[in-house]
């Protein structure tokens, strides 16, 4: 799990640099300006996940809402005071050592919404069936953090967001019916930000119609140029013609340029490792010791996917054009750091699993787990904690004590 | 218990479902990819290599024009010229200052020009790109600059109508231009250049694809300084004369080369479109003239060939006064009695040379004419020329024969006239006219040269073509052309006067006459043969008068610079006037540059190491600081001041030398009597 993602940010790394280098010196006469920032936020991301790894998930429920709390807090002040490119997507704040950053909330809301939703559908699991009172408040909070997102207006990360939010209470046990239901609800709703924002419509429209490659089409159109000239393995690292044309080649159509640069070859490894990281996501949650576990793992691994799915059927013109960045691989601090994150929680639930079915194995039935500092002290700072959690995972495995 | 359970198996349950759709998903995915990156590969490749590469061109020089001794007579120089969007200019006074300084003018108002709203603004043109590593490259944002090439004639109005012009494109239009385009054109290279999506070339990544091949030079028979020569004696004899215009000719009639060719006024290659038309013409070429009595010299070679009359055979000249066959009378101007063949010419008796011609048969008569290139296109490398007018014998009235003699009811070309005579002077053989010696391919590559010395016909035999050069050198020794006669070397030469033809084509005009002279020397072994032709001289009638002092002056001085050169063979004699010392190394001296244009005016400086500065508006350098000749050391700056023509003060001219006074009336178009001595 760790080496895949670790593949997937080098890759990331590599890419960003071959993409953005162009953009980068006439933006800033410095080729270097993506990358170093790139691998800042890189090692940050790791950083975040070696440390999210050993937290126990128990701390994550405890987190859960002020966390989402923090998220639409965020969510509302980049409206009131963010900047972007005729959306308000960023926050921007300066770190000390003179960096300056900006940070997208909405990334971090959706991996605060999968966790507030894992802990909620725990708590409130009998009710969840329920639509009044079980899945309609949950519902609601979703629909407020869509909201606020729409209004940056970002509709590519709402339907995302939707999209990932359902398959967790869907997951969680909620009716199909019901969100079968809100889903269709949705869709007005969805139509009328279309009408509100000409571009996104635009966007829309063109993926429906025969593409004026100049217009609305372009990237489109760009995109799939990179892609067939990369041919079966690519015109090699750094050739590519194509991130001249492409508006934002390090971004979300990066992964147009690995095409481009490292061929058919190069993409089904991309999505040879997403896959793999897919199913591994999934394997962890089918082995989680709690059903907060699975929901948890379930949840971030979804978020990944629903992610890299979306992302690589917009940029193969499969899925209308919506600004979603490629999981670990785009340029972009919030998205690889939370990414990142995710990965953190879920090596996180694979250790719960194991330590479940290893030392456990008489509390398989899942239940709510209360949260005990104590109980914490004891799993972590007790023993012999390896350097890494998946040291530390093995460690736990093997120990004779354990295994009594 | 039992419903957690439930709930959390069904959850297990639906997280597979879910799991098989994202498989399905990535399934999806690949395949996508699969379609585009495999199956579309080569169609998608194209497409996109479609817009990445941008051809473009690679300029080249069109080829030189040289003279025979190597003096750049046109070349292409680069000039570089700055531009901006005054909005997008980030440090306008910066920019303002630079420009100024470079353009000699004062910055404020460049810095108001910077600061108004127009959307482009030249903030310098055509500076001088000859030496770009000398020229600092601002790097000033918001400035652009695109080089361009103009064509410069480094001699102005010298040989202007011999070199013509070329057009916009830097294709010829007229003159030596046009007639060695095919030679002169430059082939434009093609590179593939990388563009971004914005159009913007990439750097570093340019393939040439077609390297760009300059163009072939070509070097002349014309020598600039014997063309100087030339046109200053025939300005001057047009001046003398009141004339219109005038014309004159120098050639080896050994070879057929043409060393001098000029019609005068001339006009500026470097700014054809200043001045008319008619003045673009090489009218040596292009215009034909009743030769009158200088045709008489190869009516009596004719003659003298056919073996009707030796130089000493009598004819009766009928005291001056002969009726013709269609009951016109011929007269002569002083009328004689029995003359030999010789004094005919001498005197240019028109009845003799009637009674001479009659020894012929019209169809022989017209044959010789032929022979001698009348009425045929000599084929020389120039465009536009004329065949002149010599009808068939078929289509002769009873009285042809008898006006031919006497030069009228032909029709000649200068080129043409040179070339006859040459017959004589050459011992009998028309030669093929050349203009061109050599063409020569850039790098040394390609090319033709001239495969010398080209022999049209034998006319007449060496012994009629040495009788006449006799007999025409009495002319100069004691006929009509007295006036030719040089200091030291023997000169043959026949003057010639014919009315012009009345505009509207009735006859003659009374008092309207082209004057001529054509000769050679020396007479018994001619090395030059020269032709000049005064148009309407309002002062001199006759050719003796005004045509002959022109041959002598022009042939005195050329002649001298020949005997000089067998001494220097590099080449003898420096220009005169405003191009006194160009490439001949008098390069301390500040040249004149009054009356020249901007281009001009850089170029002379450039050749000598001075740089130069202008100011005023105008296209014209009216004044200049330091003063000609004035010795300096290289690196110095030369100021000028420029002025529209028509605002050019006059008042110094006859302080000038003539030729320099001559070049600014034209440029000025002053109507002023400059030179009545």
């Amino acid at each position: 799990m760790l080496l895949l993602a670790v593949i997937l940010v080098g890759l990331g790394v590599v890419m960003v640099y071959s993409s953005s280098s162009a953009l980068a010196s006439d933006r800033f006469d410095d080729s270097g300006f993506f990358l170093e920032r790139q691998v800042f936020r890189a090692l940050a991301g790791l950083v975040l996940m070696f440390v999210v790894a050993r937290v126990p998930l128990t701390v994550l429920q405890y987190l859960a809402r002020p966390l989402l709390l923090i998220g639409l807090a965020l969510l509302v002040l980049v409206l009131a005071f963010g900047e972007g490119k005729g959306a308000q997507r960023w926050l921007p704040f300066s770190l000390p050592l003179s960096v300056t950053m900006s940070f997208q909330p909405s990334e971090f809301v959706k991996l605060a919404l999968v966790l507030y939703l894992a802990d909620v559908l725990v708590r409130k699991e009998e009710r969840i069936g329920e639509w009044a009172s079980g899945l309609a408040p949950r519902l609601a909070v979703i629909v407020v953090a869509q909201c606020l997102i729409l209004m940056q207006p970002d509709l590519g990360t709402a339907v995302a967001i939707g999209l990932i939010s359902f398959a967790v209470l869907w997951l969680g046990g909620a009716g199909s019916l019901h969100l079968a239901a809100t889903a269709l609800a949705a869709v007005p709703v969805v139509a009328i930000s279309l009408y509100h924002s000409p571009y996104q419509l635009q966007r829309v429209l063109s993926y429906f119609r025969e593409s004026n490659p100049l217009t609305d089409g372009f990237q489109i159109t760009q995109s799939l140029l990179a892609f067939g000239s990369g041919g079966l393995v690519g015109v090699g690292l750094g050739n590519s013609m194509q991130k001249h044309f492409l508006p934002e080649p390090h971004t979300d159509f990066v992964f147009a340029l690995v095409g481009e640069e490292l061929g058919l070859a190069g993409t089904l490894s991309v999505i040879g490792l997403f896959a793999a990281l897919s199913i591994h996501g999934y394997r962890i949650a089918l082995s989680a010791s709690t059903h907060h576990g699975f929901l948890v793992a379930a949840g971030t691994t979804l978020m990944i996917c629903v992610y890299a799915v979306l992302n690589m059927g917009v940029v193969t013109g499969l899925v209308p054009t919506t600004g979603l960045p490629l999981p670990f691989i785009s340029y972009g601090g919030a998205s690889l750091m939370w990414n990142l994150c995710g990965i953190g929680i879920l090596v996180s639930v694979a250790r719960d699993g194991v330590r479940a079915q290893a030392g456990h194995s008489s509390h398989s039935v899942p239940g709510r787990s209360g949260f005990s500092w104590r109980a914490f002290r004891r799993r972590h700072f007790s023993g012999s904690g390896g350097l890494t959690p998946s040291a530390g995972c093995r460690k736990a495995a093997e120990s004779p004590r354990n295994l009594d | 218990m039992a419903p957690e359970m439930d709930r959390h198996e069904v959850g297990r349950g639906r997280l597979r479902l879910v799991a098989l759709v994202g498989v399905g998903a990535w399934l999806l995915l690949a395949g996508r990819l699969v379609q585009v990156q495999g199956l579309q590969h080569t169609a998608l490749a194209l497409k996109a290599k479609e817009q990445h590469g941008r051809w473009r061109d690679l300029s080249a020089n069109r080829g030189r024009i040289l003279d025979r001794r190597g003096r750049e007579m046109a070349l292409d120089v680069q000039s570089v010229s700055f531009y901006c969007n005054p909005s997008l200019v980030e440090r306008p006074d910066e920019v303002a200052r630079y420009f100024a300084s470079l353009r000699g003018t004062d910055s404020e108002a460049l810095r108001r020009q910077l600061q108004s709203s127009q959307t482009f603004l030249y903030l310098a043109r055509q500076v001088d790109g000859q030496r770009p590593s000398e020229l600092p490259a601002p790097d000033f944002k918001g400035v652009f600059q695109h080089s361009e090439t103009t064509r410069l004639y480094p001699y102005a109005l010298l040989a202007g109508q011999l070199m013509g012009f070329t057009d916009i494109d830097n294709q010829g239009r007229e003159g030596l231009e046009l007639a060695f385009s095919d030679a002169l054109n430059a082939r434009e290279g093609k590179a593939l250049s990388f563009v971004d999506g914005r159009g913007r070339a990439l750097p570093g990544r340019e393939e040439q694809r077609q390297p760009p091949v300059n163009g072939s030079s070509v070097t002349l028979t014309i020598d600039a300084v014997y063309q100087d020569v030339l046109e200053e004696e025939l300005l001057r004899a047009m001046e003398d004369s009141g004339s219109e215009n005038a014309l004159g000719i120098v050639s080896d009639p050994r070879t057929g080369e043409i060393l001098a060719m000029a019609s005068v006024p001339g006009f500026d290659p470097n700014d054809p479109g200043a001045s008319s038309p008619q003045l673009r013409r090489n009218r040596t070429v292009t215009d034909a003239y009743e030769p009158g009595s200088t045709l008489k010299a190869i009516m009596a070679a004719a003659v003298l060939d056919r073996g009707r009359a030796g130089s000493e055979t009598r004819v009766f000249c009928e005291n001056g006064v002969l009726e013709l066959a269609n009951g016109d009378v011929l007269r002569d101007l002083s009328p004689h009695g029995w003359l030999t063949s010789r004094e005919v010419l001498e005197k240019s008796s028109n009845i003799g040379a009637v009674k001479l011609a009659r020894r012929l048969e019209q169809h022989e008569f017209y044959g010789y004419m032929r022979s001698f290139g009348f009425g045929t296109r000599t084929g020389i490398d120039l465009p536009a020329e004329s065949a002149g007018l010599l009808r068939h014998a078929r289509e002769w009235t009873n009285r042809s024969l008898d006006t031919i003699a006497i030069g009228q009811e032909i029709s000649v070309t200068a080129i043409q006239m040179v070339l006859a005579f040459g017959v004589i002077a050459n011992g009998g053989v028309l030669m093929a006219p050349v203009i061109a010696k050599e063409v020569k391919g850039s790098g040394g590559k390609g090319g033709e040269s001239w495969a010398g010395p080209q022999k049209v016909r034998r006319v007449i035999s060496p012994e009629t073509a040495r009788e006449m050069r006799a007999i025409l050198a009495g002319v100069v020794e004691r006929g009509s052309g007295t006036r030719a006669q040089i200091r030291g070397v023997s000169v043959a030469g026949k003057t010639g006067t014919a009315q012009r033809a009345r505009s509207d084509g009735a006859g003659y005009a009374e008092d309207e006459a082209v004057v001529s002279f054509i000769g050679f020397l020396p007479a018994d072994d001619p090395q030059f043969l020269c032709l000049v032709a005064l148009d309407n001289p309002r002062r001199s009638k006759w050719g003796g008068q005004a045509a002959a002092p022109a041959f002598k002056r022009a042939m005195e001085r050329i002649y001298a610079l020949a005997v000089e050169e067998t001494f220097e063979p590099k080449g003898a004699g420096v220009l005169t006037g405003p191009l006194n010392g160009v490439r001949r190394g008098v390069a301390s001296a500040v040249p004149d540059l009054r009356g020249m244009t901007q281009a001009l005016a850089r170029y002379h400086c450039g050749l000598r190491g001075l740089s130069v500065r202008f100011s005023g508006i105008g296209s014209t350098v009216v004044s200049q600081e330091p003063e000609r000749g004035e010795s300096v050391s290289g690196g110095r700056e030369v100021a000028c001041v420029l002025e529209r023509p028509e605002l050019a003060s006059v008042t110094d001219l006859t302080a000038m030398p003539l030729r320099q006074a001559m070049l600014l009336r034209q440029l000025t178009n002053h109507k002023l009597a400059l030179f009545h001595r």
